[in-house]
């Protein structure tokens, strides 16, 4: 009988151990302790669930947490177990673990297997199916990333400038911000989250801007540059506030597309009303579509579309609204200092 | 509902190994015999919810006592006839 644990600081060499005998040799999470413990340490703990048998690990389950509330939302991550060793369901053993000690509101993550499925519908949780936003850069003649026939089309935004979108070089200028609204939507991500996910990563370096009206912050975006082949895309990987603001958010954010020459920009995202997205801009892909490809990974770089899957609890008071780096994703997949490295 | 259930099974995994119904033992650790991995049970308990009508919690499904055809269509029969959807 396995016995199942969380895992502490002395676990996380054989965690890393793990990783690489049992989910791909050479993953990121076997050769990079500073993201193991970006992404798992919590104080002296590592938000992990562990499966042991004698001195092997034969199953982890990890979490992450969305906000520092004390009943928080959370994600799962790096759910997996050894074939064959302990009891067939070790896996929903190490989740209900996890759901049983782990004070929480709501699970909702991004990055969902196609073949996990079926676990999660037993589990009675929502089978998202992200929707991917685009607004090419009709300058850039020559395509490298995506694959828009009709990019010199540039979109159809705001005509009357609205709010200003702003860099914004120190977290400290966000901590007025409301993050934890109660417009009902989940996961609900806090100045916490976002300071330590996006200003204090390891390896990513991210932008992130403010959309500004005299003063008063209305929405936060985090993007990522990526690149291939000497050219380069923005990426929106998170979003905070009101989506009410998202025409004045996407003009801001086409200036910089065009000023900066990124052949796109494009928003993987759920719970974002689609008709609302494209009268401010964003372009919605359509996956059936083989003309429009907008890439979907850079590390390494694959020119297709990709559908992302996300998952979450069926509640009856909470909305998924889930963003591209929500949960373990927007995670790096090789040791660079950013993706544009790989661009030559 | 025993029956149905146990033949909905039988049949499941039979189609699936690409044996005959006769040569599933029902009595047997579904996944011992490797009638069924631990990916392969959530298809066929999708399948079973939808066919059935029941539901089962995570719960359930962790209980070694379900890994017979017998007993898992034993609990689909009681979970009918409770009307525990």
């Amino acid at each position: 009988m396995p016995e199942i644990r969380f895992a502490r600081l002395a676990d996380l060499r054989p965690l890393m151990a793990f990783m690489d005998a049992h989910w791909r040799a050479g993953h990121i999470l076997s050769v990079s302790e500073d993201l193991f413990r970006f992404d798992f340490q919590d104080g002296d703990r590592l938000n992990l669930a562990l499966a042991c048998d004698g001195s092997d690990i034969i199953g982890i389950f990890g979490f992450m947490r969305y906000s520092s509330l004390d009943c928080p939302d959370l994600a799962g991550s790096l759910w997996k177990v050894v074939d064959g060793r302990g009891s067939p369901m070790l896996g929903l053993q190490l989740r209900r673990f996890v759901v049983d000690r782990v004070a929480h509101r709501y699970f909702a993550a991004p990055g969902a297997g196609l073949q996990t499925r079926p676990i999660y519908r037993v589990l009675g949780m929502q089978w998202i199916e992200m929707d991917h936003y685009v607004a090419a850069n009709p300058d850039v003649r020559e395509q490298r990333i995506c694959r828009i026939a009709d990019a010199t089309a540039a979109p159809t935004l705001a005509v009357e400038p609205g709010a200003d979108l702003e860099p914004v070089a120190s977290a400290d200028v966000l901590a007025d911000f409301p993050f934890l609204d109660d417009s009902g939507g989940g996961p609900q991500k806090d100045f916490a989250y976002l300071r330590r996910r996006f200003f204090a990563h390891p390896i990513y370096a991210y932008r992130v801007f403010r959309l500004v009206d005299h003063g008063e912050t209305l929405c936060v975006v985090v993007c990522r540059e990526v690149g291939h082949d000497g050219h380069k895309a923005l990426r929106v990987v998170d979003f905070y506030g009101d989506p009410r603001h998202m025409a004045d958010v996407v003009r801001g954010l086409f200036q910089v597309v065009v000023a900066e020459g990124f052949e796109y920009a494009d928003f993987v995202c759920s719970g974002f009303d689609p008709v609302l997205m494209q009268r401010a801009g964003w372009r919605r892909l359509d996956f059936d579509r083989q003309d429009v490809v907008v890439p979907n990974y850079f590390e390494p770089f694959v020119r297709k579309n990709v559908r992302v899957y996300a998952v979450a609890d069926t509640h009856p008071g909470i909305r998924p609204r889930l963003c591209r780096a929500d949960g373990d994703q927007d995670r790096p997949n090789v040791l660079r200092s950013d993706a544009l490295s790989l661009a030559s | 509902m025993t029956g149905a259930a146990a033949e909905f099974i039988v049949r499941h995994i039979a189609d699936r190994r690409g044996v005959s119904t006769e040569e599933i033992d029902c009595q047997a650790d579904m996944f011992e015999t490797g009638y069924i991995d631990s990916l392969g049970v959530f298809n066929m308990i999708v399948l079973l919810e939808e066919e059935f009508g029941v539901r089962f919690s995570d719960q359930e499904l962790i209980d070694p006592a379900l890994y017979t055809v017998t007993s898992l269509a034993s609990s689909i029969a009681r979970k009918s006839a409770n009307g525990d959807a």
